[in-house]
């Protein structure tokens, strides 16, 4: 049987009205002014698991998040498209966490697991858009990875990944257990859970790991070990001016409008 | 001596015709049980209290055909006298059954003269007469709604026509032969008999009389029989479906108990309630349904009257073939899809004209989403517009996928009391300006209109602003009864914090939702739309319009304001009381008969991919009053009937679309920058 792992972030809206959008007076971190959502790339990987699955009869999935307590909704939404089960991990045993931290936490919660066969990640997630957990995590596993993969059929022992680039597709056979990134495509798009599911999903029991349950230290994973630090967070400010160009005819503006273009050194 | 007539004149062996009636109660007996072991197979629904109530409606309906003399008057008066003289003629054959029968002798006297001869005669003659021109407008006029014919339907005209003209003939020979004192008071029969008298002298009428009267005799018994297997069925069903008809709220769908039901929405017949088979065999195949049905005009895969057909037809053939219900739910679903497409069931706007206009009160619009419930709770199946729709709903509260409006840009630069920021301040009424109302462009302006009319009436209201989310409307009009539920349930918790006791809202969808909905979930609130509280302030003088140039004015009827909740008057009255104000309407299609703009039942977040546009239909009606203004009481028409008017409006004519709250402010704030809508 194959054991697919995902792992889900839950974040802030990204379709938030810019107008909504507010600091905490911290500036640490946005603050709570949108409802929170599954980032979407994560949710590609949560769907193309549950075709693998389809297509390969025989397969374990299990829904992962390294999140605040709200981000069980999350698992929830993953128990409802069918995953089989669903992990929260605190985030707020981990104050200060990076992406490298990150990894080394998730890596932690996977390894209490049946061995994955398979580890799915968003290609980086809606808000920081990062994308570097996954690659951190098929190292902490010394595990092949590919990223930008949108769609998955095994073949054998291997997986058969379609990747996409820049101008086109790469189809990737890789080894066995792998770790991928997900991005969107056409046929990938999360499914829409069935209300019966959505009922099942709310009677399922979600644990939640602690830094302990893991056996990690938390200064050792996050806080002053962070190789990344955030030293300011703002929303920049655009300034826009607006010009009439003037003139007789067109001619005239055209040629106001080279020589204005000329005078900020756009042209 | 006492007026009377021989009841078996002319004929013996008479047990031979209660030899014969026997069989036919048998037969019709049969056909009955059947129908009614059929409808048994229903759930359970509660449709015999307020028997007074039921009673008074079923007498307006029968007695006064109050629904048909509303549209089709001359249909419905012919089918009053057909009614009528169907009522009249059956209580005369009972008057003869317990005078001679049961040995009470009432078929004498002034009674005799006046009901069972004059009375008789003319309804008689007036039954003859609503069957010719029942037959006109079948075979002659032939309008597409009575199509396709069945043989049926012209053999039931012409039997009864039969046993009309034989009642005249054996009436007309029994007064020559028995030379009658009293024949004058049946006109008809007499003058039949004597030109009958003159044609085969007295001999020949005896043996007339005779072969006729066992002939008609066959032909009502034949009748009789017939009811059950045949559209006469509508005879017995129609008016215990006006009867039996729903006594709640119009605008509340079924509440679902989606913690016990173990399927949810419908995907077989014995899913239905009783009362919901019981209404496939009330369907007179009338058609009235369809000429109202946006959809059905628009060449959408779905006519009301077809669905109901086709759920009758499928409701006989699975009882015929299997008497016991199938016992294995887990099969596939033998309705949605193989009986009734997918496609018919996403047509439908949930308009309610085919309800409206139904004559016997059949409910097609709750079986369409109890159908739509099992598409998208059972099988996660819906149109790929709705999937960002739900999503949207699911994730943000709102039914615009993608998104950038905030609720609170509307009221940026304007002093409105939003209740988070001052949760203790006191407030009369909650304007609930919904996702379009905050969101959509050009409904932001209407929005803007009501809340400087409050301002400027001095009411005190206050908004919610952010922590306003969609009522759940179109999500319950799409089947997702989970998600309404959600939804609604966040919003009645919403308004319990602020202790929120009435609302005013400007959509209809809302409106109906708020007033009619909420209340299945606990959320009891006073709610009132717009069109009746600026009526209320301009009639207390809190507003007072002043001339402006609106032009001549034409108002749409949203369907949830008014087929839904029957507010028809405050919009009209409002707009009349802007002075100069030239208002007219759409002859036939207005007020409960008003053709929906295509915008309802999730419609408006769909693309219609059949057929013609449903707001194009609308539009040219409305144009087609040479109005310059459109007056609208809806976000959903507003966006489709903008859209409708300036495709289909000549060149350089198209009538502005205002709501009703942007002609009233225009009215009242004459300054031509806070002009809204243009």
């Amino acid at each position: 049987m194959l054991h697919l792992v995902v792992c889900l972030k839950q974040i802030l809206d990204p379709e938030i009205p810019p107008a909504d959008f507010k600091l905490d007076p911290s500036a640490q971190r946005a603050a709570p002014t949108a409802s929170l959502v599954a980032s979407i790339f994560d949710e590609n990987a949560l769907e193309i698991a549950l075709q693998l699955r389809e297509k390969v009869g025989d397969a374990r999935i299990t829904a992962i998040s390294l999140g605040p307590p709200s981000a069980v909704d999350v698992l929830r939404k993953a128990l409802s498209m069918r995953a089989d089960d669903a992990i929260l991990i605190r985030e707020e045993d981990f104050p200060g966490i990076d992406a490298h931290g990150c990894a080394r936490v998730l890596a932690a919660a996977i390894r209490k697991l049946p061995p994955a066969d398979l580890i799915l990640c968003g290609r980086e997630t809606g808000d920081w858009h990062g994308g570097l957990v996954a690659a951190f995590l098929a190292a902490e596993f010394d595990r092949p990875y590919t990223n930008f993969v949108a769609g998955i059929t095994k073949e054998g022992d291997h997986f058969h990944l379609r990747r996409q680039t820049e101008d086109g597709w790469e189809i990737v056979r890789s080894a066995a257990p792998a770790v991928i990134t997900v991005t969107n495509d056409d046929h990938n798009l999360p499914r829409i859970p069935k209300v019966k599911d959505n009922m099942m999903a709310f009677r399922k029991q979600i644990p939640a790991w602690t830094a302990s349950d893991l056996g990690l230290v938390p200064a050792s994973v996050a806080g002053p070990n962070s190789k990344l630090e955030q030293s300011r967070l703002y929303v920049p400010v655009v300034d826009r001016k607006c010009e009439i160009i003037t003139g007789d005819n067109a001619e005239a503006k055209a040629r106001q409008l080279v020589e204005r273009l000329a005078a900020l050194q756009v042209i | 001596m006492t007026p009377t007539r021989e009841v078996f004149f002319n004929i013996r062996h008479v047990w031979v015709m209660y030899a014969l009636f026997a069989v036919t109660l048998a037969i019709f007996s049969y056909g009955f049980c059947r129908h009614w072991q059929r409808w048994s197979r229903g759930l359970p629904a509660s449709r015999t209290d307020r028997p007074w109530q039921r009673l008074q409606g079923l007498l307006r309906q029968t007695a006064a055909h109050d629904r048909l003399l509303k549209r089709y008057r001359a249909a419905g008066f012919f089918h009053l006298l057909f009614f009528w003289g169907m009522v009249i003629l059956t209580a005369g054959t009972t008057v003869v059954f317990i005078h001679n029968d049961l040995g009470i002798h009432i078929m004498q006297g002034a009674f005799y003269l006046y009901f069972q001869s004059l009375t008789l005669n003319i309804f008689g003659a007036l039954f003859i007469v609503a069957l010719l021109a029942a037959l006109v407008q079948r075979y002659v006029a032939r309008p597409s709604r009575l199509k396709p014919d069945h043989w049926q339907d012209g053999l039931i005209l012409i039997l009864l026509l039969t046993i009309l003209l034989t009642g005249f003939i054996l009436q007309g020979a029994r007064i020559q032969l028995t030379r009658d004192p009293w024949g004058a008071w049946s006109p008809v029969g007499n003058v039949a008999g004597s030109l009958l008298a003159r044609l085969f002298g007295v001999d020949g009428l005896r043996q007339l009389h005779l072969f006729t009267w066992w002939f008609h005799m066959a032909l009502v018994f034949g009748f009789i029989a017939w009811i059950p297997y045949s559209k006469l069925m509508h005879l017995l069903t129609a008016p215990a479906n006006i009867y039996l008809r729903d006594l709640e709220p119009r605008g509340a769908l079924p509440l679902l108990d989606i913690e016990k039901t173990e399927a949810l929405g419908i995907s077989r017949l014995e899913q239905f309630s009783w009362k919901d088979l019981f209404d496939l065999d009330a369907c007179t195949e009338c058609g009235r349904c369809e000429v109202n049905c946006p959809a059905n005009i628009s060449n959408k895969p779905l006519s009301p009257k077809w669905l109901i057909l086709d759920l009758q037809k499928a409701s006989r053939a699975e009882h015929a073939a299997a008497p016991t219900p199938p016992p294995n739910p887990e099969e596939p679903s033998p309705l949605v899809g193989p009986v009734i497409r997918e496609e018919t069931l996403w047509s439908c706007t949930t308009c309610r004209a085919c309800m409206e206009q139904c004559p016997v009160m059949i409910e097609q619009v709750p079986k369409i989403v109890q159908m739509r419930r099992h598409l998208v709770m059972e099988r996660a199946e819906f149109p790929d517009d709705l999937q960002g729709v739900i999503r949207s709903l699911e994730a943000r509260g709102h039914p615009y996928p993608g998104s950038s409006a905030s609720r609170s840009d509307w009221h940026k630069d304007l002093d409105v009391h939003v209740l988070s920021d001052k949760p203790g301040q006191s407030f009369d009424v909650l304007l609930w300006v919904g996702c379009a109302g905050a969101m959509n462009d050009r409904s932001k302006s209407v929005t803007r209109a009501v809340a400087q009319l409050l301002q400027a009436a001095g009411v005190r209201f206050a908004i919610l602003s952010r922590e306003e989310k969609c009522t759940g409307d179109p999500a319950r009009r799409i089947g997702h009864e989970f998600l309404f539920q959600q939804l609604a349930q966040e919003n009645i918790a919403t308004f319990d914090r602020y202790g929120v006791k009435k609302i005013l809202t400007s959509c209809p969808h809302c409106f109906n939702t708020l007033r009619n909905e909420y209340p299945q979930l606990g959320g009891n609130y006073q709610v009132i739309h717009h069109s009746e509280f600026l009526q209320e302030l301009v009639a207390s003088g809190r507003l007072r319009p002043e001339a402006t140039a609106l032009g001549k004015v034409v108002f749409h009827d949203p369907c949830y304001l008014g087929r839904y909740n029957q507010v028809y008057g405050a919009p009209r009255q409002l707009l009349d009381s802007v002075p100069n104000s030239q208002r007219a309407e759409v002859p036939n299609w207005s007020a409960r008969n008003a053709l929906c703009c295509g915008g309802g039942g999730g419609f408006s977040f769909m693309e219609e991919k059949t057929g013609t546009r449903m707001s194009h239909n609308r539009s040219r009606q409305l144009v087609s009053t040479g109005a310059d203004t459109v007056a609208v009481g809806c976000p959903f028409c507003m966006t489709m009937l903008e859209d409708g008017v300036k495709t289909v409006s000549p060149e350089g004519q198209t009538p502005r679309v205002l709501d009703i709250a942007e002609v009233l402010a225009q009215a009242i704030m004459q300054n031509p920058a806070q002009e809204p809508g243009r």
